[in-house]
């Protein structure tokens, strides 16, 4: 079986950088994407209630 | 369809195929072939990833879901986003680093041979009877519409996307997932340009939404806590998020499409890339949906969208009835026809008060255009009792077919053929790679060359195509075809989540008290579906709910896993 010590990756590793601009950690990408979603809800309970007779 | 049309049609679907074999030619290493170059961009695995989700039932079934139900449907993804984001961070670094071909070789690292094998296992009998059903969708509705033999349509569309499937493996099915995605967008797009046009003059877009949630057909958010409606935003967020965890991050379809990236950021974006548009993509589909149902309160639509079923009933000895009942459509279709007319001008006069009374009439008069409908197929029923009354999926492709000028017509066909073959492709690929790694290579032949084992994944791929238009040759659906297959998905879904679930965050448990747990929980799952009448969403909490809390219990009877176990476990 192979033990994480045969394949690093930390925080630091070339895999791990957003590449991003401005963007360092995967975090904040994953906070934008859920904020991203979080909007779309908003927007879709908008349209509900705006259009609901 | 004209000689245009089945030019475009033709040339679209052959071009693609053989374009995908030409480049993924000569792939003699098993690592290549199942897990391609290694150096896949970002936006070619989120585009494979959605286009592996989106086969041909997107695309017939959900526009006629948003015509006949509105768009509440697009709750089914509200999980989706979240799940993407778990699955990026805790299950996609755990699969690159120990550089597993299948999902379940994660089960066999973390357990043992025999729960990697159930996992395995339920993924190929669930896949296995899905990859029917994508494949016999497409081609019942087209044959039944274009009058071509469904026999033919079937094989000759399933041995198309074996031959490229087979002949070039995991980078031919990403690469001709790459474009047809694109003609699916140009197509769809196509279709939303030319619905806009047809609509009456003076009709703007704002005046087509207020006549769709008029009618109730945009009514995408419900907030009911009624457990036997299909579609909440509880169902939604909660078992949609675990349907969308189960099958992005341990269905093989769609694991080996994000495990062909060149790095973790590329496999990760991808599916970001995913989290973000999956919501808006559906929303778009569905609106289409309800714009055409808008469409069809100016133009008369026909009382039955499976026309031959229809003309099979009235030349059987119900043409009486039959006739009779669309006299009455038509009428009540006439009529409400008037009253959206008035409502519109009351609209843009300022007059609400106005407005409100023709939107009632016209509701009235739809009740009994509704009633004209359930009364006909009620007869069609009576006339052939294998008729399936629902035509929901036969909408979209007849406004297609009626109303598209010639060569869009071929290029929509084409989008439907393209979303078949992109599911397929991925569908195949993944069963043939689970058989091979975790059942052939595990089990049967442990200790044969890589070109063995390349040959015998070609020779399992296109066996389980063959498979699957078996299936599709002898399949009958009652169902809406889209949810035909996110029910089958979501019995077997919650349970091998569990499975996985398990593996990532309860470290004290062991192979056998999860093996039992996923055994026990799949057949309460049966027993509840069979017995209960809840939304088919929730059965994916439930699964995985079930074996996690099962398998605390049973090993609590077994003997503690050492601390060197769960340390290498972990890994």
């Amino acid at each position: 079986m192979n033990k994480p010590s045969d394949y690093p990756i930390t925080e630091n590793a070339p895999d791990e950088a957003t590449g991003l601009p401005g963007i360092r950690a995967w975090r904040t990408v994953y906070w934008i994407v859920f904020g991203i979603f979080v909007l779309w809800i908003s927007l879709l309970t908008w349209l509900t209630q705006y259009y609901t007779a | 369809m004209n000689f245009v049309d089945y030019l475009v049609l033709i040339g679209v679907m052959l071009g693609i195929a053989i374009y995908g074999m030409w480049r993924t030619r000569a792939r003699s290493d098993l690592h290549t072939y199942l897990k391609g170059e290694g150096h896949t961009h970002w936006l070619t695995i989120g585009l494979s990833v959605m286009a592996t989700q989106a086969s041909a039932i997107t695309f017939l079934s959900t526009p006629g879901q948003g015509y006949e139900s509105g768009i509440g449907f697009v709750q089914n993804y509200f999980g989706a986003p979240i799940a993407l984001i778990i699955i990026a961070a805790v299950f996609l670094p755990i699969y690159r680093r120990l550089k597993v071909y299948t999902a379940y070789e994660y089960l066999g690292k973390r357990f043992d041979s025999k729960t990697r094998l159930l996992g395995a296992g339920l993924f190929l009998i669930q896949r296995g009877l899905g990859a029917g059903i994508t494949i016999y969708a497409p081609a019942i509705v087209l044959s039944t519409v274009m009058g071509w033999r469904l026999d033919l349509t079937i094989v000759s569309s399933g041995l198309l996307v074996v031959a490229y499937t087979v002949s070039g493996g995991s980078a031919a099915v990403n690469l001709t997932q790459k474009y047809q995605i694109g003609v699916i967008f140009i197509g769809m797009f196509a279709a939303l340009v030319v619905l806009l046009v047809k609509l009456p003059a003076g009709l703007g877009f704002s005046d087509a939404l207020a006549v769709a949630g008029g009618f109730h057909k945009l009514e995408a958010v419900d907030f009911s806590l009624d457990p036997n409606r299909r579609y909440t935003i509880w169902s939604g967020v909660l078992g949609g998020m675990f349907l969308a965890l189960s099958y992005f991050g341990t269905d093989q379809s769609q694991v080996q499409r994000y495990l062909t990236g060149t790095s973790l950021r590329e496999s990760r974006l991808g599916l970001m890339f995913n989290a973000v548009f999956k919501i808006p993509m559906q929303l778009f589909i569905l609106l289409l949906g309800a714009l055409v149902f808008v469409f069809y309160q100016f133009e008369r639509p026909p009382v039955f969208f499976n026309q031959s079923a229809w003309s099979y009933a009235a030349a059987h000895g119900s043409g009486e009835k039959l006739h009779q009942l669309e006299t009455d459509f038509n009428s009540a279709h006439a009529e409400k026809q008037f009253h959206v007319q008035a409502w519109l001008a009351a609209r843009h006069a300022g007059d609400s008060a106005a407005a409100e009374t023709e939107r009632a009439a016209a509701l009235t008069a739809n009740v009994r255009t509704e009633a004209a409908r359930v009364a006909t197929k009620a007869v069609l029923r009576a006339a052939d009792a294998k008729t399936i009354t629902n035509d929901s999926d036969y909408v979209f492709i007849t406004f297609i077919l009626s109303y598209l000028p010639h060569g869009l017509i071929g290029l929509l066909v084409a989008v439907i053929f393209a979303a078949t073959f992109s599911s397929k492709a991925g569908e195949l690929n993944a069963l043939g790679s689970t058989t091979v790694v975790d059942f052939y290579r595990h089990v049967i032949k442990t200790d044969a060359t890589d070109r063995h084992y390349v040959v015998a994944s070609k020779c399992f791929t296109a066996l389980w195509g063959f498979i699957a238009i078996g299936f599709a040759l002898f399949a009958t659906l009652a169902e809406n075809l889209i949810q035909a297959t996110n029910i089958i998905g979501s019995i077997f879904y919650g349970v091998v989540l569990g499975l996985f679930l398990i593996a990532f965050f309860l470290k004290k448990i062991g192979g056998t008290a999860a093996f039992w747990a996923a055994v026990i929980a799949q057949t309460l799952v049966f027993i509840f579906y069979f017995s209960l009448t809840i939304s088919y969403l929730w059965y994916n909490f439930i699964g995985c709910a079930l074996c996690m809390t099962l398998s605390v219990i049973i090993q609590a009877f077994l003997p503690r896993i050492t601390p060197s176990d769960a340390a290498n476990h972990s890994s």
